[in-house]
């Protein structure tokens, strides 16, 4: 009783550091050298033909911002990821809702949703590239049955079309994660505070905007941020369908910076792609940091 | 109840069913109870559509895979496809070494990512912040270009084809997300909980263990189920850091078996895919009372 | 029950873990005992052609005791990412499977051996097309294990259907009629089922309309002349039959193959190996021989045939220390007559020596075969041997899109040409 009263200890004052060790011990270790490497990298020209750290200062990045392909690349990114993960948030947030319920069959959705997470991710997309091909995909046929299309869609061949497909795919593909984490947080939604508002008169709609979403604003908040970051890595999804085409509307940063890696051979210039992307990312997540912690540590 | 506050002070006491909010809202909204419902069935066939279809195309013979209108659905059930799988397919090594280095990494990443998230929620200290972006930046550069780096770390350390490597790479990009989720679902608790066991004598690891972590069961439950399917699903550091099949994970074991260089074999590939996909959902849907219909104290509410 | 659930969990993952281990593949310091021969191919991990590769190992082992062949899994599709990582990490195997063009990346890197003085008396062996795609400023760097020549397939019932011969056309003017004439049956009907996809694959595809047209990539002297009229002419004819559903578009290398198994195509450029895959995918076995024919490219403007190839071809890398023993195998693999007519019966696998090709084993041939073997002469595997030259297709790849989609010919060729240049450095 002593030790609290007088304050932190020794102990107490060095346990936030010390928590951290074993994080520290996994992550850094194996993280360090190729990120430190990736990152020096992208201020040399070093090629797979000429592995030498010869150092060019930042001209990587100066031919990169005057490459249009580069431009093109980021905005391609940045429509098909974002919107991905709201689609992704909207298709999760209902499913939550939905199956958190005793709707019948319940388990069964939930198994079946599981599935699309659980399935491995190159058999995920080669079974969306054949439904979405033009000629003898599943689904141009049911748009023509249904009378939605008359004629056939070319999901993969043409630049907007093309992007709306990588969209589904993505949007598909991340429910299931928005679905089981918003689940999890309406567990910790207060059963006392949903039937205080049913005895004051609270409809459906009101019920969920102003008591469940501040319970799970936060880890929506979050997930849609990871989505999008790991989102930006995908590499497989996009080569299998389009492989970056038509033309490079649908080239990603991940997409551009593997190209330029294994194809163009130039790892100096793949570097400085990802360097480019590391700084996008790192200020969303300082952006997210503030929001989130904006409240934090006020009694 | 256990715990302190008063009605207007988020606790945390007992679980709320959707279903209740649900009953009061088709009482009132006759009309849009059938709405809701038609709604909800056909978003799930929707997102449920490509499963089936990986189904039928498990059961199809080669020949009528791309024909349309889709022939013969029920007339021409093909089993080869699952007759004799595993023993036409060897990938019983791919299967276990996934999951041995999938459940390796959720161990190692859930108890490491566990402290480092208490250490980030409870604590103020210089570098917090830095630190927390930090720990996402192993997923905010591109994993092409960090693999080769890896390799020949790997290489040089001797951990290629090894179980122990795989989980180190995996664990690590896969820590920091571990460390965000867990961290969030800790947020959520207020401090007042700790407070109290705190003045009561408990030590702040016994807090964690008894007091936090029980309370956000549900939300840890996630980040595993994460960690694991990330190592699960992994492609591309399973395809560079294991060369030999008896090291092998699923995801780089079946593309190869399938993926050839002039045709897919897409009819053993869905069953294939299929196979070992069902265990893991099973395992799934049997976790999932743990984190959906909750575990703490206080019965669910009817 | 949650606790038992969380130790059952716990003792499962330990148990497994305990299994798990470190097996590290051993260092290679065996001391005697036969010599090691390591070969990363995609070949022994296909389930079709697994068990062959098994029996010309095996069959390997019993004529050379001495040798024993390593089999390293390494998918076709990632055959190029993972060699130049195990290039670079230091480890590459002793051969390397790889297709025609493939290699040249690898010896800008100094990762090739020379095998000229191994096979410098069998040069007149092998067609002229197929030699010169691993010929390199007097090195060969690579030697071919079986013919891929691309030749052009056609649908005899759409031929027919049009009026025409059931044979492939003689020229490039005959030829680009009959695919209006097929496009024109139906909706459903297409006379060309072109590569459209955004791969460097597609775009090298689109070389022999180049060529048609008597457009080239570069000229004699290495300098890039893609910016012609030739090449502006082929950009056009895609841009026609892009634009005007001559060709379906968006469909990757597979699913083009489907399409013209099911007959409702007219043309296809594709590889000897299409034999086994249209008994396949037709669903009518060898039924589906009789239906279709096959020739080299029609002539173009200057009345010659040039072509396209894609032959799988074994290289050595220069790491290696047992040179010797693994030509030993190369050898073994694609000049032995037994081991060729097994390789032959299997998977359909034309030997890339002219002495192989007059066996008996080759007399009664389907037109697709007898094309590829024809064709071979003319069809080079490399037109460029620059390093960059895969980035080069990329842009090309880029380029022919934007035909399709309807694209400007003129202004694509000169964007293309300048990219391509400024890539080259010229």
């Amino acid at each position: 009783m002593a030790r609290r009263a007088l304050g932190l200890s020794l102990t107490d004052r060095a346990l936030p550091y010390l928590l951290l060790v074993p994080a520290l011990l996994v992550g850094g270790v194996v993280l360090v050298y190729p990120l430190v490497n990736g990152i020096l990298l992208s201020f040399t020209s070093y090629t797979f033909i000429q592995p030498q750290y010869k150092w060019i200062g930042v001209r990587n990045f100066a031919s990169l911002f005057k490459d249009p392909i580069y431009w093109e690349v980021l905005l391609n990114t940045v429509t098909l990821t974002f919107s991905a993960v709201i689609l992704q948030l909207a298709l999760g947030l209902a499913l939550a809702l939905l199956l958190n319920s005793s709707i019948p069959f319940r388990g069964g959705f939930r198994g079946g949703v599981f599935f699309i997470w659980i399935m491995p991710e190159i058999v995920a997309a080669l079974i969306w590239m054949i439904m979405l091909n033009s000629e003898f995909g599943i689904l141009n046929f049911l748009l023509q049955w249904l009378g939605i299309a008359k004629h056939n869609v070319v999901w993969l061949g043409r630049p907007l079309e093309a992007k709306a497909s990588l969209i589904m795919v993505y949007a598909w593909r991340g429910t299931p994660f928005f679905m089981v984490m918003i689940l999890a947080a309406l567990q910790t939604v207060p059963s006392t505070i949903v039937d205080a508002s049913k005895i004051d008169g609270a409809n459906a709609v009101q019920r969920f905007f102003v008591i469940i979403i501040p319970y799970i604003r936060d880890i929506i908040i979050l997930c849609c941020l990871l989505s999008v970051v790991r989102l930006f890595q995908d590499v497989t999804q996009v080569t299998i369908l389009t492989n970056g085409g038509p033309i490079y509307s649908t080239t990603t940063l991940a997409v551009h910076v593997y190209k330029q890696a294994f194809v163009g051979l130039q790892m100096g210039r793949a570097a400085s792609v990802g360097v480019t992307w590391l700084i996008f990312l790192f200020v969303l997540a300082v952006f997210y940091i503030r929001l989130v912690t904006k409240g934090e540590f006020r009694k | 109840m256990t715990g302190t506050t008063d009605a207007n002070r988020p606790g945390r006491q007992r679980h709320w069913a959707a279903w209740e909010w649900l009953k009061v809202t088709f009482r009132r909204y006759h009309l849009e109870r059938w709405v809701f419902l038609a709604a909800t069935l056909v978003l799930v066939v929707v997102l449920l559509f490509p499963i089936l279809w990986m189904v039928r195309i498990s059961l199809t013979p080669d020949h009528l895979l791309f024909v349309l209108p889709p022939q013969g659905v029920f007339r021409n059930i093909n089993l080869a496809g699952y007759i004799g799988l595993f023993s036409r397919i060897k990938i019983g090594r791919f299967y276990f070494n996934s999951v041995a280095v999938a459940f390796g990494t959720v161990l190692t990443c859930v108890f490491s990512g566990t402290l480092a998230a208490y250490s980030f929620s409870r604590f103020k200290y210089r570098g917090r912040n830095t630190l927390m972006v930090i720990t996402l930046s192993a997923q905010m550069f591109p994993w092409a270009m960090l693999i080769i780096s890896l390799y020949i770390l790997y290489i040089k350390t001797r951990l290629l084809n090894s179980h122990i490597g795989l989980i180190l790479a995996h664990s690590t990009f896969a820590l920091p997300l571990t460390i965000w989720i867990i961290k969030s679902y800790f947020d959520t608790i207020p401090r007042e909980l700790e407070e109290s066991a705190f003045i009561d004598g408990c030590s702040r690891m016994r807090t964690l263990l008894s007091i936090v972590l029980p309370l956000t069961t549900p939300g840890v439950l996630a980040a595993a189920i994460y960690v694991f399917l990330f190592s699960w699903n992994d492609f591309l550091f399973g395809l560079t850091l294991t060369t030999t099949d008896r090291m092998r994970t699923l995801a780089p074991g079946i593309t190869m078996k399938f993926i050839g260089e002039w045709e897919y074999h897409w009819v053993d590939m869905m069953s294939t895919s299929i196979s070992i996909t069902i265990p893991v959902v099973v395992l799934f849907l049997f976790l999932q009372r743990y984190f959906i219909e909750g575990l703490t104290a206080g019965a669910l509410k009817e | 029950m949650k606790r038992t659930l969380l130790v059952t969990i716990m003792l499962f993952a330990g148990f497994a873990l305990l299994y798990a281990g470190g097996a590290q593949e051993k260092a290679a310091g065996e001391a005697a005992g036969p010599v090691k021969v390591s070969m990363s191919s995609w070949m022994p991990l296909q389930e079709v052609s697994r068990d062959m590769m098994l029996e010309i190992e095996r069959r390997f082992e019993k004529t050379y005791p001495d040798i024993d062949v390593v089999y390293v899994d390494m998918p076709f599709e990632q055959r190029i990412q993972q060699t130049l990582v195990s290039v670079s990490g230091g480890n590459p195997s002793d051969i390397i499977h790889l297709t025609a063009s493939d290699p040249f990346q690898l010896v800008a890197m100094g990762a090739i051996t020379d095998l000229m003085p191994w096979f410098r008396d069998q040069l007149d062996d092998i067609p002229d097309g197929a030699l010169r795609t691993g010929l390199i400023e007097e090195q060969l760097i690579s030697v071919p294990l079986q013919l891929g020549t691309i030749v052009v397939l056609g649908m005899k019932k759409n031929l027919k259907a049009v009026g025409l011969p059931e044979r492939i056309p003689d020229n490039w003017v005959d030829f680009k009629s009959a695919v209006r004439k097929i496009s024109a049956l139906s909706e459903k009907h297409y006379g060309f089922a072109a590569r459209t996809a955004k791969h460097e694959n597609s775009a090298y595809w689109f070389f022999p309309v180049m060529y048609g047209h008597g457009g080239d990539f570069e000229d004699a002297d290495g300098k890039i002349v893609f910016d012609s009229p030739g090449n502006r002419a082929a950009l056009a004819w895609y841009r026609e039959i892009g634009t005007t559903k001559q060709t379906p578009m968006g469909m990757a290398i597979p699913e083009s193959r489907n399409l013209f198994a099911q007959g409702s195509v007219g043309f296809l450029f594709d590889g000897p190996w299409m034999l086994p895959i249209m008994r396949n995918q037709s669903g009518k076995g060898e039924g589906i021989d009789p239906e279709y024919t096959a020739a080299p490219f029609p002539k173009g403007p200057d009345g010659r045939s040039r072509g396209i190839n894609n032959n799988h071809v074994l290289v050595v890398s220069k790491q290696s220390k047992v040179k010797d023993q693994a030509v030993t195998f190369i050898k073994f693999w694609s000049q032995d007559p037994e081991i060729t007519d097994f390789h032959f019966s299997k998977m359909g696998a034309i030997p890339a020596y002219k002495s192989l090709q007059a066996r008996p084993t080759y007399s009664k041939l389907h037109d697709l075969t007898r094309a590829a073997i024809e064709g071979a002469e003319t069809s080079d595997g490399a037109p460029s041997k620059n390093p960059q030259f895969s980035a080069a297709k990329e842009f090309i790849a880029a380029g022919m899109q934007a035909a399709l989609l309807g694209g400007d010919p003129a202004q694509i060729a000169a964007q293309t040409d300048l990219a391509i240049r400024t890539l080259y450095g010229q």
